[in-house]
């Protein structure tokens, strides 16, 4: 998907011994959007946002180690073994040895000679690429301007971590003008290390910049205009992580120095193998436990008490995306934390008064077809009308933001419908759930609608299925307990029967299937899981949790 | 919400009354929304948007208009009378024995007196042939029969009386008492119609309604027409009834005809159409009229069957069960049009057609010609050949003959007419095949052919109107030997076979046309006609014709239009040779323009018109001369390219200044993508003087950085030549110009020809970037690089610049540049002093040699007395590591006492560990029993203490600093206490340990203190 984005110049922070100023230039296409102010709690700001920068860039996706050098370094070597192995008299072998020698000086010189080309080549590659800022490219983060607060919002290059910093006005001082609304702006990594100059004895001026609407139509050539080319996965993600965060979960609160326990915990353990999960162990009225796989560590959140409604064991993989909370640590008052259930999206809320840091975490770290039971979660929940819709919209429109049931009275329907409105858009990227306060916020995440019907599933395998799950036609069958995985088997009714199975890991992961139906006889498990695996997969993940449950 | 539209649409059938609306409201200065209401009449409607969101009104118009299409295509009405956009109406043009004698005589003779007669003969099929062979004797003995008769036998005595259709036979009629409910009640009617009664006509039309009724007694039959059309289509139910009294009113007026066989045409073939439309069948055949029969049977022969009879009695049709027996019989059946029925009419009109055609009558021609045009290409199906394979005894082999269909097979009655009486088809079943491969044959095959000779009239209409070319093929072959045939055709019918889409019957009519051209009559309309057909050989014939008495021609001003915009190179050439403007009046002159401008308006986009333009500039010249430019700059506008070319070439040769033209014209011919067009513009542009293009600043700016690098460098050929004698000029050309260094460009010639251009004809209005250089020299380009250095060595005085932006000249990436900065610096030390904290930043340099040349500067230049506070602190919080390091080396060399609690304060913020750890250096000297320094330190104490698995050393030392610090008085250790408690829950076991010293500590000092530690004696065990 391409965003295109025309700004009037480039965000700037201008840094004197006595004053920083942070101008963000917005959007040109989108409505005008502008706020100014100066920066009362300096400190937690420059935390937080610094923290919010961290996800912008972080990417946790496994990369594997290039091993091009070995293997030719590994090809020359060949030869020499293959010699070792075929020499015999002595007098070859004294040979070799004279011949090995004059070649072991030959190439030491050689590598004196290259290596001032070499070491310049590589720094001009590096120079090359701290001064392309295209080569790094990320989606602006989106900001938006709300009558009670401001916000700002990302999402990671791995498609797996979602950042939210929404600020109340009492982060600011000497308030200017603002027009409330949403805009991207124009954001550089350089500019990162310009917010680590904020100072408690600087002044500090915070301003979305307005002048670029109004001479929007003389001087165009000073525009710039940004495309920015996008996986469809990735706004998939972005969406999939927020419309998550209307479902029924539960939450409990964390100290932050029990957060600081668990991140102490992982930097100091590295796991060769799997499970890589947390198993949050919820008791009411006990410390929440954490307890980390493989090594099955148990840690007692002394500091944090639970008292949610529903005892559960909720598993969540992906644990060092934890990480970029680190800096929030010490500002922070309470950590929020959200579990939706097994391998499904988690949020971490990090109170900073004032100041609130989302953190939304997908399932998994990598989004692959291995692991992913969670395609519904973009899945309209219950149908409503055109103009039921276009009265939500309107109504939430007036205020930018409400709550479900202040717009329940206000509109005379339903809170069940509303929701059910709101839930649409927040899938369509119009609207965003602000978990703190409990109200619905319209974001209109890109200026031009979002081609939902191409995002909401990722392959027409995951549509199938989850018509499937709709016609109820699929029944599930039995399970096997077997070494480290569990075998699930299944039966989808269609014309004629089809019998499914699939063999789940203890990391959750696919590892095996089998199905009688066309596409597993002409893919096998090539190109990911056929529909009726992927029913089978969710069948068995709802009867676990219900089993866990009881 | 404001309405701005809205539209209320419904709907009635048998089944259905119910409405839909459609609204536009506004909601904002460009928000729009589309909602609709739909619902049964008089219940509760429902709701629902086209639009969630808002959309502008272009978009919110199309949808509204769309939704309501959308409906009307339905069948919804509109109460405003919108009609759908369009209704495909397929348009079926009007098409339109002496022993047996005496035997039928005698045989109805013997009945009439009662006699029994000598064969067993039905009497109704004597009565039927006595009908059919229009036996004039007969009437006399029918009509003494006729009282008697009953059933099958009236029913033919009528329609024997019914098919003479004299006075006599009316008179008979007359006296005949026939109901409603008498089989042979339409036959009657049909008869009594045929025999003009003035009294039965006023019968039918007392039965019409009204809105049928009284377009037909004023005569309007388009009207009639189009009333009849929605009784049958539009209105639900169906009032079918009135297609037979139409039929009735039919008989003997030609205008209602041929809109009743248009209807026909179209008529579905299914319950409650069907009986009326087998009645009119029935009359057409008694009544001999050709076109309607034909026309039916057509149809029929081309129709699917609505069901299919099957043995066990039952079908389903629209999801309810019939017993088709029963339900066939019922007044309302829901059936009609079986399989069999299909194939009884098929049988019966191919029969009365042979007949017909045996007896030689004109009806034959009539009727099969009205077939043949029933057919169109949308007829033709394709059909696989099948392969016959015959066994032979002799060789032992089996021989495999293959039989290709024709496109027209599933459709036998073509066959009969077309082909059957030559060899080329067989019938195959139900299908004509080849016989033999599919060889074209020229020779005629056409059944009773001697018919068609006769008649020819009918040839003339399949030729005019046939949709097929199997058809019209065949009406040539007729045709084409025949001496009379130039009084066949009419002026009219030439011009009407000169616009028909197939080739053939072009070509044959210009051979029609050749014959009967006289040229001393110059048919001006005929030739016209030739001209815009666009065939090449029409317009060669024409031009031929022309030639042979030009003069009429050359005066006519609506043949000079239809030939100007002809599309044939003859023609544009006797034009060129022959037409001139003063030959015509100033009118006609103008008129032939404007038609011919008119005409390029609609042209499509890739359509060429160069042929037109070049006669018309060659022809027209003085008038277009004096066209208004304010059109052709409009004209320009169009986003076809032809059309631009047409303007470009016009305006060339526009009689007005080319100085009165705007810049933006000339900008858009000359970036154009079309060879041409830009060719012309540079013809504009060189009609320009020098002091005109001075002021067109804009324009030449445009060309010198656009994409064109042909333009670029033309360009600069002018900018070269203008630019001595206008500073002015140059500044504001250069302004346009170096902007465009600054940007990535994907046309890699462009920087290079932008610096040249500036190199060798703007360089002195370098200084003018000075009003940017915050841009400039940020800029990684190489061409801005030079021109910056350019302006540092030849134009700029530094020492009026401000400090950071020299500061920021150590930064560049062009080492002669970094090097005017440090020269900068070593010569004016003295500002360097003066502006030091600006002066300072060319330590922010990426270039580890500024910063190097900054440290050994700084260390040189600078002493005590230049050091201060404010200024270290800004080298501390710089983000480099390096610079950071100096700041703290700066600090250690220049520390003074006093101002330490301001390092203090300020280092505590910085978020790098480098510095927390530096930080800590200073706790004991000066935060040490300093409640108002502690408070302040409270976050930088806790940053410390939560990192994460980092900066121990930090850690130790704020630990050692607080076991201090406790010993020192209680409000210290409360302060300590308060962030002990927070800190003893980590599970890191040295911090632990550290904590729970210092917790228990207090506790020992002050047990009052709150907090967390619990101290439990030790367990005594025995």
């Amino acid at each position: 998907m391409e965003f295109n984005y025309k700004y009037k110049g480039s965000s700037k922070v201008q840094n004197s011994s006595g004053l920083t100023g942070m101008t963000f230039v917005p959007d040109a296409k989108r409505e005008p959007t502008f706020f100014k102010g100066l920066l009362h709690k300096k400190l937690p700001f420059r935390e937080a946002i610094s923290a919010l920068h961290h996800i912008v860039v972080s990417d946790y996706r496994y990369q594997p180690k290039d091993k091009t050098q070995y293997l030719e370094w590994a090809k020359g070597q060949e030869d020499i073994w293959w010699a070792e192995a075929m020499e015999g008299a002595e007098d070859i072998k004294m040979e070799l040895k004279i011949k090995r020698k004059e070649l072991d000086q030959l190439n030491r010189t050689s590598r004196e000679i290259m290596a001032p080309f070499w070491k310049a080549r590589m720094e001009f590659r590096q120079y090359a690429w701290k001064r392309d800022p295209d080569l790094a490219r990320v989606l602006d983060p989106v900001i938006s301007v709300h009558p009670d607060e401001l916000f700002f919002e990302c999402f990671s290059q791995d498609e797996s971590s979602y950042g939210k910093l929404s600020c109340n006005y009492n982060v600011f001082k000497d308030l200017g003008e603002f027009k409330c609304g949403t805009t991207n702006i124009d954001y550089s990594v350089l500019l990162f290390n310009e917010f680590q100059k904020i100072r408690n004895y600087k002044e500090t001026s915070f301003e979305i910049d307005p002048s670029g609407f109004e001479i929007q139509t003389t001087k165009e050539e000073s525009f710039k205009e940004v495309k920015i080319d996008l996986p469809d996965s990735w706004v998939r993600g972005f969406l999939q992580v927020s419309s998550a965060m209307t479902m029924q979960s539960y939450q409990f609160d964390l100290d932050p120095i029990d957060m600081a326990n668990i991140l102490l915990f992982l930097k100091r353990n590295k796991e060769k193998k799997g499970p890589r999960s947390i198993r949050w162990v919820l008791k009411k009225g006990e410390p929440v436990k954490a307890i980390f796989e493989p090594w099955n560590k148990v840690m007692n959140c002394r500091a944090s008490i639970y008292n949610g409604h529903d005892d559960g064991e909720i598993r969540m993989w992906g644990r060092r995306r934890l990480a970029l909370l680190e800096r929030l640590l010490p500002v922070a008052k309470n950590v929020k934390i959200t579990l939706l259930g097994t391998g499904l999206p988690s949020f971490f809320e990090v109170d900073l008064i004032d100041m609130v840091f989302t953190l939304g975490l997908s399932g998994w770290t990598s989004n692959d077809w291995s692991r992913s039971s969670n395609f519904d979660l973009m899945t309209p929940r219950l149908e409503t009308d055109g103009i039921t819709q276009q009265k939500v919209y309107l109504a939430l429109k007036e205020n930018w933001y409400s709550s479900a049931v202040t717009l329940s009275t206000k509109l005379g329907l339903s809170e069940a419908v509303i929701e059910s409105a709101l839930t649409n858009f927040i899938q369509e990227g119009k609207v965003v759930y602000d978990m703190y306060n409990g109200v619905y916020r319209l974001r209109e995440l890109t200026k031009d609608p979002l081609p939902i019907d191409k995002l909401r599933y990722k392959n027409e395998r995951e549509e199938e299925a989850a018509q499937i799950i709709r016609a109820k036609t699929f029944q599930y069958k039995s399970y096997e307990v077997l070494e480290g995985a569990i075998k699930h088997r299944g039966v989808v009714k269609e014309n004629k029967d089809i019998n499914v199975e699939i063999v789940i890991s203890d990391d959750e992961k696919l590892v095996e299937g089998k199905c009688d139906c066309r596409f597993y006889y002409q893919n096998k498990l090539y190109k990911g899981p056929c529909a009726h695996m992927m029913t089978l997969r969710k069948a068995a993940t709802i009867r676990l949790e219900k089993k866990l449950n009881v | 919400m404001q309405l701005i539209k809205s539209e209320h649409l419904s709907f009635q059938d048998d089944k259905s009354d119910k409405v839909y609306e459609v609204e536009l409201y506004q909601l904002q200065d460009d928000e729009y929304i589309v909602n609709f209401r739909y619902g049964r009449r008089g219940s509760r409607l429902k709701e629902g948007t086209k639009t969630v969101f808002p959309v502008p009104l272009n978009n919110a118009e199309k949808i509204y208009s769309d939704l309501i299409q959308s409906k009307l295509v339905k069948g919804y009405q509109s109460s405003s009378g919108i009609v759908p956009d369009d209704i495909s109406e397929a348009i079926v043009e009007n098409a339109s024995g002496s022993e047996i004698e005496l035997q039928i005589l005698k045989y109805l003779e013997a009945y009439a007196n009662r006699i029994a007669p000598p064969k067993k003969w039905k009497l109704s099929r004597i009565i039927w042939k006595a009908g059919e062979l229009k036996i004039e004797k007969a009437l006399r003995p029918i009509a003494m029969l006729l009282s008697d008769l009953e059933g099958q036998a009236k029913y033919a005595a009528f329609w024997y009386l019914g098919r003479l259709g004299n006075q006599e036979c009316l008179n008979i009629l007359k006296a005949q008492k026939v109901t409603k409910e008498d089989l042979w009640s339409k036959i009657y009617m049909g008869g009594l119609m045929h025999c003009k009664s003035q009294n039965t006509l006023e019968g039918v039309i007392a039965a019409l309604p009204n809105d049928l009724k009284t377009p037909f007694l004023n005569k309007d039959y388009v009207g009639f027409i189009e009333g009849l059309k929605s009784y049958l289509f539009t209105m639900r139910p169906p009032q079918v009834q009135y297609l037979l009294l139409s039929y009735y009113l039919s008989i003997g007026n030609p205008a209602i005809k041929n809109g009743l066989l248009m209807l026909l045409s179209t008529v579905p073939l299914k319950p409650n159409y069907w009986k009326n439309i087998r009645y009119i069948f029935k009359i057409a055949q008694m009544i001999d009229d050709g076109e309607t029969f034909g026309l039916i049977s057509a149809r029929i022969n081309a129709s699917q069957a609505y069901f299919r009879k099957n043995p066990w009695g039952s079908i389903w049709i629209n999801q309810t069960s019939y017993k088709f027996k029963e339900e066939i019989v019922l007044p309302n059946s829901k059936l009609a049009f079986s399989n069999t029925t299909r194939d009884y009419f098929i049988r019966r009109s191919l029969k009365t057609l042979k007949k017909a055609g045996i007896a030689k009558k004109e009806f034959y021609c009539d009727a099969a010609s009205s077939m043949l045009l029933a057919y169109s290409e949308n007829d033709y199906r394709t059909h696989y050949p099948e392969y016959k394979y015959q066994y032979n005894s002799e060789t032992r082999r089996h021989t495999r003959t293959e039989h290709p269909f024709s496109k027209l097979a599933h459709i036998p009655i073509v066959f009969y007419i077309l082909y059957s009486a030559g060899s080329r088809f067989e019938m195959l079943g139900k299908r004509f095949a080849y016989a033999d491969g599919m060889k074209e044959q020229s020779a005629r095959e056409d059944a009773f052919s001697q018919l068609w000779d006769r008649y020819p009239k009918y040839a003339v209409r399949l030729l005019k109107h046939g949709q097929l070319k199997e058809v019209t093929d065949f009406a040539i072959r007729v045709l084409e030997n025949r001496k009379d045939l130039v009084q066949l055709f009419s002026n009219e019918d030439m011009l009407f076979l000169l616009q028909h889409s197939f080739k053939d019957v072009v070509d044959f009519s210009l051979k029609v046309i050749e014959q009967k051209y006289d040229s001393t009559k110059a048919d001006v309309s005929l030739i016209i006609a030739m001209i815009t057909s666009g065939n090449d050989k029409a317009i060669a014939l024409a031009v031929e014709l022309i030639n042979k008495n030009k003069t009429p021609f050359v005066k006519d001003s609506p043949f000079i239009q239809a030939a100007i915009i002809s599309k044939n190179a003859n023609l544009h050439e006797w034009l060129r040779a022959n037409v001139t403007e003063k030959e015509l009046s100033k009118e006609e002159n103008k008129s032939i323009i404007d038609h011919a401008f008119a005409s390029y308006l609609k042209l499509e986009k890739e359509e060429k018109l160069a042929l037109s333009v070049d006669s018309l500039s060659i022809c027209f010249k003085d008038t277009l001369a004096n066209l208004d430019v304010a059109y052709l700059i409009n004209l320009f506008e169009d986003d076809r390219v032809q059309l631009q070319l047409l303007a470009a070439q016009m305006l060339n040769i526009n009689n007005t200044p080319v100085e009165e033209l705007p810049d933006e014209l000339f900008l858009k011919m000359i970036i154009s993508d079309h060879e041409e067009i830009r060719n012309q513009g540079m013809a504009l542009l060189a009609k320009l003087n020098d002091e005109t293009l001075t002021q067109k600043i804009k324009l030449l700016g445009d060309l010198a950085i656009g994409k064109r690098r042909d333009l670029r460098l033309h360009a600069k050929e002018i900018i070269g030549r203008l630019v001595a004698k206008d500073d002015n000029f140059r500044n504001e050309i250069f302004q346009r110009a170096y902007p465009v260094l600054l940007e990535n460009q994907e046309d890699e010639d462009l920087h290079p020809d932008v610096y040249q251009l500036i190199k060798d004809h703007l360089h002195g209005a370098l200084p003018l970037m000075l009003s940017n250089i915050d841009e400039v020299i940020k800029d990684n380009h190489r061409e801005t690089h030079l021109l910056t250095y350019d302006l540092l060595t030849q134009y700029a005085k530094l020492e009026n610049w401000p400090m950071d932006i020299i500061a920021a000249l150590g930064n560049h990436d062009m080492l002669e540049i970094r090097e005017i900065a440090y020269n900068y610096y070593k010569d004016n030390l003295a500002r360097v002093k003066y502006e030091k904290e600006e002066a300072l930043k060319i330590m922010d340099s990426h270039w580890e040699e500024t910063r190097t040349f900054g440290f050994n500067y700084f260390d040189e230049h600078f002493d005590e007395a230049d050091w201060n506070p404010t200024l270290i602190i800004a080298l501390c919080d710089n983000v480099r590591p390096e610079v950071q390091e100096y700041g703290t080396r700066v600090l250690g060399k220049y520390f003074k006492d006093e101002h330490g609690i301001e390092y203090l304060d300020a280092l505590s913020e910085h978020p790098d560990p480098v510095i927390q750890l530096y930080t800590t250096n200073y706790l004991d000297r000066y935060a040490f029993n300093n409640m108002g320094m502690l408070n302040k330190l409270e976050p930088y104490f806790r940053t410390v203490l939560t990192s994460i698995n980092k900066k121990r050393v930090a850690k130790y030392r704020v630990y050692r600093f607080f076991q201090k610090q406790i010993k020192e008085g209680e409000t210290y250790a409360q302060y300590v206490a308060k962030i002990m408690n927070d800190m003893v829950v980590t599970n890191a076991i040295t911090y632990k340990e550290k904590c729970i010293l210092l917790l228990y500590d207090i506790k020992k000092q002050y047990p009052h203190i709150e907090s967390d530690l619990e101290i439990v004696p030790l367990e005594q065990r025995n």
